[in-house]
């Protein structure tokens, strides 16, 4: 199972992320951290909505990788412009990806859960057919028998 | 038989998102160590990783060597003004001449000189929401820290506007404009100050010093220019003192009062 893989890389992305700005001592100028925010949330929400698209079985990279960047962009030039005009319409985007990502969370829970529902019944009819076969083959003997 | 209407078709997405996932992680570790570091230098910003005990010995020194120097000008000022004395009528030059000296240094004259000219202005930004609006004025507190950063950098001289600073004025805030000798000053403030202009000029620039506290929110809200030459004006206020007299030099004895 690879599903392990994007939460292992998220944790080793931070840790680094966060020895290298700690080392080098960078961070964000005070004006710019509304973006930095904005782009967090764009990629939580391209993350999620990828799974989604993979395990419906229509993910395409092209459409993964031009929503995360064309997604920032408008994020981040909603932020710009919202401070231009003095209406923060940053909130735009974080109402929008925030309900984006809580769908798709609840759509990949709903896959997985459906799944394990569907595995329960098939393991369920496998048994029945397993005790009815014996039992027919029992059951059968008598009428057999009866015609006899 | 399948989930959702769409058929499962396994591609292989793990890896695209892992990478995406690595690039959040940056993203998350970037905003949150921003965070830390903005919390970190809010107004009460650390002092960690001063020396103070090597800072404090350079400062004393500095003042021992200078103060010395002051007294023994001083004591040669006195023994040439006993001479003036001793010797007869002749003292009118040296007593102008000292005269003008204190005139010099109460900020009773003109003066020009090399320094740094401050504009402080409030910010045509639309506040941020969350943050005090006060934030993005400039306060009769900007002001004071300003001069008083001047002061401890060795300015000579300094002006608000076109009032000069002298050791009984009063900056405060009434309304939209700030009252400097009793005398209104409205926005951008102008700050002049004659002294050592790079000296000045990095004291007032230091990082989490006084213009970066005003900076915070907007860094057009203050602007420090050296300036090569500079004519202040001389203090036009009240110089009359009503209560305090200077001690009489040949009366040492103790107050009646006490």
């Amino acid at each position: 199972m690879k599903a392990w893989f994007p939460i292992a890389s998220l944790a080793a992305g931070f840790l680094i992320g966060l020895l290298v700005l700690s080392h080098f001592n960078w961070w964000v100028p005070v004006e710019y951290a509304p973006y930095l925010s904005v782009a967090a949330l764009v990629g939580l929400d391209t993350a999620f909505g990828g799974i989604r698209a993979g395990i419906e079985g229509r993910f395409q990279n092209d459409i993964f990788v031009s929503g995360f960047l064309l997604n920032t962009l408008l994020a981040g030039f909603l932020v710009w412009f919202g401070k231009l005009i003095g209406v923060d319409f940053a909130l735009v985007s974080v109402l929008v990806l925030g309900g984006r990502i809580f769908l798709n969370l609840s759509l990949i829970r709903r896959y997985y859960l459906n799944k394990q529902a569907l595995a329960r019944s098939q393991q369920r009819e496998e048994n029945a057919a397993a005790l009815q076969a014996p039992s027919a083959a029992l059951s059968q003997k008598p009428e057999v028998g009866g015609s006899i | 038989m399948s989930v959702f209407s769409a058929a499962i078709r396994h591609r292989s997405f793990y890896w695209q998102i892992s990478i995406l996932c690595f690039v959040l992680g940056g993203l998350l570790a970037a905003a949150v160590y921003t965070s830390y570091k903005i919390a970190q230098s809010g107004r009460g910003f650390n002092r960690a990783g001063f020396d103070y005990g090597g800072i404090v010995a350079s400062i004393t020194s500095d003042r021992v060597e200078k103060d010395s120097q002051e007294i023994k000008k001083l004591r040669e000022d006195k023994k040439h003004l006993e001479d003036i004395i001793a010797k007869g009528n002749d003292g009118k030059e040296a007593l102008n001449t000292s005269l003008q000296e204190a005139r010099v240094y109460a900020g009773l004259t003109e003066v020009t000189g090399p320094g740094v000219v401050i504009t402080l202005q409030d910010s045509k930004k639309q506040p941020m929401i969350g943050i005090n609006p006060e934030q993005y004025l400039i306060h009769d507190r900007d002001i004071n820290e300003v001069i008083n950063e001047l002061r401890s950098a060795g300015a000579e001289a300094i002006a608000v506007g076109s009032q000069r600073v002298v050791s009984s004025t009063a900056i405060r805030c009434v309304g939209p404009v700030a009252m400097v000798n009793e005398v209104k000053e409205g926005a951008p403030f102008v700050i002049k100050a004659i002294g050592d202009p790079d000296t000045m000029l990095s004291a007032l620039n230091i990082s989490n010093g006084v213009l970066d506290n005003i900076r915070r929110y907007d860094p057009l809200m203050a602007r420090a220019e050296k300036s090569d030459s500079l004519k202040l004006p001389a203090f036009g206020g009240n110089t009359q003192m009503k209560h305090a007299r200077p001690v009489k030099s040949g009366s040492q004895k103790k107050s009646k009062n006490q």
